[in-house]
């Protein structure tokens, strides 16, 4: 019978291949020209300098806690958000709401990034919609006076991007779960005289707590790293290091190269290692105190 | 209450999409208007019909979405199957760390797809860039198979071993019917992230090959309001279309899902 | 079974849909173009693809409609034009270099300055190859210094002049009754006028970028350093009034100077929503253009600093991995010739000065070219050679964005 105990391990090759090779390897390569080696530039041998130079850029620590600060918003938002419709979904008895909800929700799951970068511009926009509306109301009289929502420093334009495209992805993911937690734990609950608070914050999320810090972990991720959001919209200072790293890769001048690959080294550990915090935290916070 | 919050919140996510359709309508658009006047046909004109791009790109995005939809989905059936059926050395190694590449900041972790992709001048072609899609969609996958598996009674199977079933028969007349809803989510899944991924398709693709996502790119960084909202139109119908689609086909399947799970 | 059936034949889909891509993995032999027959029996009935800025709806038309109808007649070949910015092609091309890739995907690249430095550095073009040009010869002042040096650097052979640009200010008449002749007059309309002027952001912006270098000109009182070497202490010496003039009109700038329109496309967009009231670039017939086919109302004029603005040259060059390079010379010549460069002139086409010496045509292109000056939409010839700046070093490029970086858009 030993070829029944080499299946699961050809079950698992592609994946292993797929993530040794392109992960793994990825890594290598970055650390390596990171390191100062690139011959096809003339540049050989290892030295640290590039991390130092990276390090020591008066924009490093702004950008990265600037980053932090974004995916840490955007997330914490669109898990709120979408744990409380979940909620209120698969409490909610009416199924006509339930359908529209649910389609609404996907709606806004398959909308592009790219494009929920266009929905701010024209939304809020110092002559976008909400200013437009702002103007005919009265409430403001030049498009000027509208308050800065994109391209601006505190990043409600980016954060309201990840928020929009974040909320529907934790609410669907965290529904299918509660849903199949079923009614059960809330009737006795409920008999036993507990607010519909309670009953959310004892039973329902404790109970769903892997599925929500998991999908709240990834939209952190993504906002931490992501380009085109964070290109498009940011402010000129300070800039989110996904943007700096991007302005550095296209950079005419051949020999920053290593600096910019340092850079995305750091992004890598640093950047994930922000997100493991961010889940550990995360999910000591549902299942231990809560 | 609870209706009405949901009720708002789905009107939310929608009322955006009626401001760009007047958008790529009515070419008129200065403040303070608030909605767009002179209705007109040359978005739609210039944005598809006098568009080079546009047939051969929207062709490059479904053929680079339905091979990343078709690889995710057999990857990610073969890896839950072994998760949850199969003991095996550095089970938990796998099962801690299939979601990795979802908890990378993108742009690192595609700078250093990109070197390898370079090594294994897999650049500018479209295994390159399904692979590289693949990484950031393969972790769905495998969710989804881990509860559909983990949902199946073990003992349907053991009563197909015993009556003889070899295991390919077991798998394609058991196995694959029960989890057939999943194979539909995990495809539509796969197939929007590919659609809709703009980074790693334009860096490993090196701008030569364009998908719908790189070609509209250029249209939302100049704030190209008419245009974009056309292609963004267009965009977004496909998408739809594809999820009703594998609703459908996974709908007819639910009367095997009834009682797959109690 | 059918269901393992079902799933091999989706396998066999799958690898041969992924062999979709474009690129052929076999090298291909250089072949040797000593003559332009050599050229022309190689490069007819070819594809070549073109990487260049794709932000300009009108120059895009040109490429797509004009350009590649004409090639496709004379020469059987197929033009692909891919919208890219300069620097990402520049790190495509670099990346494939790293990768031994050759051949590679691109043909042609549109090109100048500071990135035609990088691209020579790391050897990222092919060349020498503009002896070879027919046209050039023909119609081109052989002796003309953007034919031998593109801001300061030696081109070689390795690029062909396609035209001459200079930077060119935008306003609505409506709005702006008086429109600022000079910097100095600039500031005092920017104060009067808080929140209506800005500019595209440096340094993705090649806009933006040329308008601050055109400042450098007023601000310094300085001419001919530009064109010479200087140390880097020495530049950001010469700098100070340039930074201190930007620093003292941020907070009167479009968003209070928070925010600059990411490319010179969305400061047009701003303009046309009248939330900024100028706007500029380096198409000189573009507004004429576009106030002909109804974008901008008749009272959008253009115009140029009294004190002048930069006026530069561009360039088309081949990757030194294009698979195509006899093709990539055949479409070069012809968007050389004059039949191509007159057109590119027209206003409602591009707007771009030609790169010919006018003395060189014949009676009937010259009356064509005549035709086309008197157009009183367009701004004309002699205000912008009066009013023309010349070009910096390229290094100089690279340093006012890193300073304009560092102490104006960054604060």
């Amino acid at each position: 019978m030993a070829h029944k105990k080499i299946i699961p391990y050809l079950l698992i090759l592609p994946i292993v291949l797929l993530y040794g090779v392109f992960i793994g390897g990825g890594l290598v390569g970055i650390i390596q020209e990171s390191l100062g080696h690139i011959p096809i530039l003339g540049l050989k041998g290892f030295t640290i300098e590039y991390y130092s130079t990276a390090i020591s850029q008066n924009y490093f620590l702004k950008s990265l806690l600037y980053s932090i600060y974004i995916a840490f918003t955007a997330a914490v938002i669109a898990t709120v958000l979408g744990v409380v419709i979940a909620y209120a979904f698969v409490t909610c008895e009416n199924e006509m709401v339930q359908r529209v909800v649910k389609r609404a929700l996907q709606f806004g799951l398959i909308i592009p990034y790219l494009y929920g970068v266009f929905l701010a511009m024209i939304l809020f926009n110092q002559t976008g919609f909400f200013a437009r509306i702002a103007y005919s109301v009265g409430a403001i009289g030049e498009p000027a006076s509208f308050p800065e929502l994109i391209f601006d420093r505190k990043a409600v334009g980016i954060i309201w991007v990840f928020v929009f495209k974040g909320t529907p992805f934790v609410s669907l993911f965290v529904m299918n779960v509660m849903g199949r937690i079923g009614n059960t734990y809330g009737d006795v609950a409920k008999s036993l005289g507990s607010g519909s608070l309670t009953i959310l914050r004892k039973i329902y999320i404790p109970l769903a707590s892997n599925s929500i810090v998991w999908a709240s972990s990834i939209i952190f991720a993504y906002a931490l790293g992501s380009f085109e959001v964070n290109y498009l919209l940011t402010s000129i200072s300070p800039v989110p290091l996904s943007a700096k790293l991007y302005s550095l890769f296209i950079h005419p001048d051949l020999t920053v190269i290593p600096q910019t690959m340092a850079l995305s080294v750091i992004l890598f550990i640093i950047g994930g290692s922000v997100v493991g915090l961010y889940s550990v935290l995360l999910s000591f916070l549902l299942k231990g105190r809560i | 209450m609870k209706k009405t919050i949901l009720v708002f919140i789905s009107l939310i996510m929608i009322f955006p999409m009626l401001i760009v359709l007047l958008l790529s309508m009515f070419s008129y658009y200065r403040f303070p208007l608030i909605l767009p006047q002179h209705f007109t046909n040359t978005f739609w004109k210039t944005a598809v019909v006098e568009n080079p791009l546009f047939v051969s790109s929207l062709a490059n995005s479904i053929v680079l979405a339905t091979c990343n939809g078709i690889c995710s989905t057999v990857v990610g059936i073969m890896t839950a199957r072994a998760l949850v059926r199969h003991e095996f050395m550095g089970k938990r190694v796998v099962r801690m760390f299939f979601t990795l590449p979802l908890f990378i900041p993108a742009m690192a972790l595609f700078l250093g797809v990109h070197s390898v992709m370079i090594r294994l001048q897999l650049m500018n072609h479209c295994s390159g860039i399904i692979l590289a899609h693949m990484l950031i969609s393969v972790p769905y996958g495998i969710n989804i198979f881990i509860s559909f598996f983990q949902g199946i009674n073990r003992d349907m199977e053991d009563v197909g071993k015993t009556l003889g079933c070899t295991p390919i028969t077991l798998f394609s007349r058991i196995v694959l019917p029960l989890i057939m809803p999943g194979i539909y989510l995990s495809f539509s899944i796969s197939f929007l992230i590919s659609f809709t991924e703009y980074f790693s398709t334009f860096l490993i693709g090196g701008g030569n090959i364009i998908t719908f996502s790189t070609m509209m790119y250029p249209y939302v960084h100049n704030g190209d309001l008419g245009n974009g909202a056309v292609l963004g139109i267009i965009f977004i119908s496909i998408n739809v279309g594809i999820f009703y689609l594998t609703e459908y086909l996974s709908r007819k399947k639910l009367k095997i899902d009834s009682y797959l799970f109690e | 079974m059918k269901g393992l059936k079902r799933l091999s034949a989706m396998l066999m889909i799958i690898f041969m849909l992924a062999g979709c891509s474009t690129g052929t993995g076999n090298n291909v032999e250089e072949p040797t173009m000593s003559t332009w027959e050599d050229v022309l029996a190689q490069g007819k009935n070819k594809e070549v693809t073109i990487l260049m800025w794709g932000g300009n709806e009108s120059i895009n038309k040109y490429m797509d409609g004009f350009v590649s109808a004409k090639v496709k007649e004379k020469y059987g070949i197929t033009l692909k034009r891919v919208p890219m910015n300069a620097p990402e092609f520049m790190s495509k091309l670099l990346n494939e270099k790293k990768g031994n890739l050759n051949p590679g995907t691109s043909d042609l690249l549109w090109i100048n300055a500071e990135n035609f430095r990088t691209a020579k550095q790391g050897g990222l073009l092919w060349g020498p190859f503009t002896d070879l040009l027919p046209n050039v010869s023909q119609y081109y002042d052989l002796e003309a210094s953007d034919l031998h040096y593109d801001t300061g650097i030696p081109i070689e052979g390795h690029e062909a002049i396609w035209g001459r640009a200079q930077l060119v200010l935008t306003y609505d008449s409506e709005y702006v009754k008086e429109p600022p002749k000079s910097f100095e007059e600039l500031m005092v309309w920017v104060k009067e006028n808080p929140g209506k002027f800005t500019y595209p952001k440096l340094p993705d912006d090649f806009v933006g970028a040329a308008f601050i270098r055109t400042a450098y000109y007023e601000l310094t009182g300085e001419r001919d350093v530009f064109q010479k070497d200087m140390t880097r202490e020495a530049f950001n010496e010469l700098s100070k009034p340039v930074v201190a003039y930007f620093k003292e009109m941020n907070p009167y700038l479009w968003r209070e100077g928070k925010a600059f329109p990411v490319s010179q496309a969305q400061q047009d967009e701003l303009f046309k929503n009248g939330e900024v009231y100028m706007t500029m670039g380096f198409e000189i017939g573009k507004t004429a253009g576009q106030v002909k086919t109804g974008v901008y109302p008749e009272s959008v004029k253009t115009y140029v600093f009294d004190t002048g603005t930069i006026g530069n040259s561009h360039y088309l060059a081949v990757p030194f991995n294009s698979p195509n390079k006899a093709a990539a010379l055949l479409v070069i010549d012809f968007l050389q010739s004059p039949e191509a460069q007159i057109e590119k002139l027209k206003p409602e086409v591009w707007g771009d000065m030609p790169g010919f010496d006018t003395n060189k045509l014949d009676a009937s292109q010259k009356s064509q070219l005549e035709t086309l000056e008197s157009d009183p939409a367009s701004i004309s010839m002699e205000t912008l050679t009066n009013n023309r700046l010349p070009e910096m070093q390229s290094q100089y490029i690279d340093w006012i964005k890193e300073i304009w970086t560092d102490e104006i858009g960054g604060q």
